[in-house]
């Protein structure tokens, strides 16, 4: 009895290791895949080294490299290279006895002013001057700012991502109402092939800036979830998957990094070079901006 | 049967468990969607638009195109952004309304816009307000208004700069700092070395000493209003404390020998400092307030330059202890002191970074100077700038950037040399000559003020 139980128990176990191990098999066997691989292989170089971004296509007016081509010109505004009038030099340079005390024009703290129904704050704190303390006041200027750009403000404090839904300079020749889709649509055609997804790589790599100026940048790896129109540009702006993170208090690193994660995608789009053919593998991308080999984490 | 149940029952219920989850990760993995790794980008500095300020009059207008070249300065100083030529903008300041167009500032590739205009208050308070646009979100990341005198409207320029800093690095500004360093002038053999200090871009430079008596390694409180420093005060090298509010100067404390390389701790309550007797120099701690005075270091070696880890823990100093000079961490109290560099040649001027993640310091390898940066254990040494003589590394307050002096070699009839500071980015890259009106050396870089929030 107990015999019969152990051994039911033991081939029981090798049922489930061969589970185990069996079922990746299987689940790699179902996508259609390795005889695809080596065809396409072969174009791989010669499709890595196409230049990045050709040339936009036509009805995308958005993003024009040059900044020439601008039919607008320049203005020759007489730009102000700024020249160094009477900087008021607020103090004489004292040079006398040794211990060399200042503060002559130390003036009393002027009275605040009551009309501004904002909090206001003094700046002159522990301020290492020998200036007369500086009477500066600052307030945040959102709340006087309101009714001149509450439509830009309450799209930043509501809802970050979905702002933008209407493509705004995106001309009428492209498709509008591509449904932003989701995972859930069978993919039917064939696979990206290597060098495919290297084109959009070398894209993105091209306008990003790495955020270097963050302490541990290096760990701020952000992932972004895009969605494509056939033409290759944004169907609606990026998502950072994280973006509860980015509105944390003391992660203004990662909201730094993550920005620029998006910043790179807009100054990007429309993506080139896309096969048209698999739009249904390529019309959602998750990018994974990993800084860790650029600031050498 | 009971056994059979009661062995085959968890199995089974573990083999079920199994194939559920395999099976969903295997349905997961096929319709996941096109994943891409992107390892690789510019490290080029971002481009920014900084138009001119727009001026309610001619006298707003002066003060706003100043203040727009003082941000920009600071900006592009940092190595971090590169302000955009202002022939390039298609949208002119001032017209510039509440909404920028976007459109136009893509155009010339500005990921980021500064706007921002200068009025002047009933009260002759100017009035200073700017906003930072995200080109690409086009969407406001930063707005606020400053008051304050006209004179003083180059410290607004700096907290802007640093409004801007910190928005667009998440990293705390260092803009609106100062610094305070040796002016020397003089020949060679009758050097006359004055305390001075400057805004951190090298503009209202000042003496705050004499000149009659040598200063040396003077040290910014990181709280309060004082600089420690070495004088030679009545030829007897000393300890002291200065205020800049009151000019007033003390000694501290009454040792029998030379006190010297000062150094505040991390709270502003005590200093750190050599004491040098019968050629031999020990490490000691002067609570300011009690005036209580403890020994750190009890050693037949000299033991020097030492600096507080900014969690009040930790000592870091050189000692030539071991037969070079090395540098070596302790705790606060003196106890396990620990030698970290090991590699070929001296180091010296062991200095904690504000972040405590590095120590800087200045390293002498065959005749040559470097400022150099490790880890507190030791490890991950980076050697940043080499000269003929590089030495005295400040930290700026938020850890990114160094600043040290520079002296050039003179030639055989003694010209030609002399001493400017330099600031260097902790990468590596950025490095940079501070202007001062004559020679210049040992520099310390002071606290950020932080604004008062609230209210």
């Amino acid at each position: 009895m107990g015999r019969g139980a152990l051994l039911s128990a033991a081939l029981h176990l090798i049922v489930i290791i061969i589970t185990v191990f069996g079922l990746p098999l299987f689940s790699n066997e179902w996508e259609p895949p390795a005889e695809s691989i080596p065809v396409e292989l072969a174009p791989l170089s010669e499709m890595t080294n196409i230049p990045v971004r050709p040339e936009p296509k036509k009805p995308v007016e958005k993003i024009e490299p040059k900044p020439e081509a601008k039919p607008e010109p320049p203005k020759p505004e007489p730009a102000p290279p700024p020249p160094p009038p009477p900087a008021p030099e607020p103090e004489p340079i004292p040079d006398d006895a040794v211990p060399l005390p200042k503060d002559k024009v130390e003036e009393k703290p002027q009275p605040k002013p009551e009309a501004q129904p904002e909090r206001v704050v003094k700046l002159d704190g522990p301020r290492p001057k020998v200036k007369p303390k500086p009477k500066i006041v600052e307030k945040p200027e959102e709340k006087l700012d309101l009714n001149k750009i509450s439509a830009l403000l309450s799209k930043e404090l509501k809802d970050p991502s979905p702002k933008t839904e209407e493509p705004e300079e995106n001309p009428q020749d492209t498709p509008q109402d591509l449904p932003p889709t989701q995972a859930t649509r069978p993919t039917t055609s064939a696979q990206m092939t290597l060098s495919e997804i290297d084109s959009i790589r070398a894209q993105i790599e091209q306008c990003w800036i790495v955020p270097a100026g963050a302490r541990y940048a290096e760990e701020l790896v952000v992932r972004v979830r895009i969605f494509l129109r056939p033409d290759g540009g944004l169907a609606q702006p990026p998502q950072v998957v994280d973006s509860l993170r980015m509105k944390t208090p003391g992660e203004e690193a990662y909201r730094t990094a993550a920005e620029s994660a998006v910043r790179a995608i807009m100054k990007c789009e429309p993506f080139q070079n896309l096969p048209v053919d698999k739009y249904d593998r390529w019309q959602e991308i998750e990018m994974n901006f990993d800084p860790r080999s650029m600031l050498g984490g | 049967m009971d056994m059979m149940d009661k062995y085959t029952r968890p199995l089974i219920r573990l083999m079920i468990g199994l194939m559920a989850v395999l099976t969903v990760l295997g349905w997961h993995s096929a319709q996941a969607q096109l994943r891409i790794d992107i390892t690789r980008g510019n490290v080029d500095p971002m481009p920014i638009a900084i138009p001119v300020f727009n001026g309610a009059g001619p006298r707003e207008n002066v003060v706003g195109t100043e203040m727009v070249g003082v941000i920009s300065g600071n900006l592009s100083r940092s190595g971090l952004f590169r302000p955009l030529d202002p022939k390039s903008f298609i949208q002119k300041p001032d017209a510039i309304g509440a909404l920028p167009r976007f459109g136009d500032w893509r155009l010339i590739n500005a990921q980021a816009l500064v706007t921002g205009a200068v009025t002047t208050e009933a009260d002759g308070r100017l009035r200073v307000e700017f906003r930072l646009w995200d080109v690409f979100g086009e969407q406001q990341m930063e707005g606020r208004v400053f008051f304050t005198r006209p004179d003083n409207w180059r410290r607004v320029a700096h907290l802007i700069s640093d409004k801007i800093y910190e928005r667009l690095t998440g990293e705390s500004g260092y803009f609106d700092t100062r610094i305070v360093f040796v002016s020397e002038s003089g020949t060679k053999a009758a050097r006359v070395k004055r305390l001075a200090i400057m805004d951190q871009d090298g503009a209202n430079q000042r003496f705050l000493t004499s000149g009659r008596h040598l200063v040396l390694t003077p040290r910014f409180s990181p709280t309060t209003h004082q600089i420690t420093y070495l004088s030679y005060f009545n030829d007897k090298p000393r300890v002291y404390i200065y205020d800049i509010n009151t000019g007033q100067q003390e000694v501290l404390g009454d040792f029998p020998g030379m006190t010297f390389a000062p150094r505040f701790s991390p709270s502003g309550d005590s200093v750190v400092m050599s004491l040098a007797r019968n050629g031999n120099s020990d490490i000691y701690l002067m609570n300011l307030r009690s005036r209580a005075v403890a020994r750190l270091t009890d050693s037949p070696s000299i033991d020097t330059s030492p600096s507080f880890s900014p969690d009040n823990q930790y000592v870091t100093f050189n000692s030539d202890r071991g037969g070079t000079q090395q540098i070596y961490v302790m705790r606060a109290s003196g106890a396990d002191v620990k030698r970290i560099s090991f590699g070929d040649g001296r180091y010296a001027t062991p200095v904690w970074s504000p972040r405590g993640d590095l120590i800087a310091f200045t390293k002498i390898y065959k005749g040559r100077f470097y400022i150099g940066v490790m880890r507190p254990d030791g490890s991950g040494e980076r050697l940043l700038t080499e000269s003929f003589l590089d030495e005295g590394p400040t930290w700026s307050p938020n850890g990114r950037v160094l600043m040290f002096f520079r002296e050039r070699p003179s030639d055989s009839r003694g010209l030609g040399g002399g001493s400017r500071l330099h600031s260097i980015d902790l990468t590596g890259y950025n490095e940079r000559e501070i202007p001062t009106l004559g020679d210049a050396s040992d520099p310390a870089w002071s606290p950020l003020i932080p604004l008062p929030e609230g209210g």
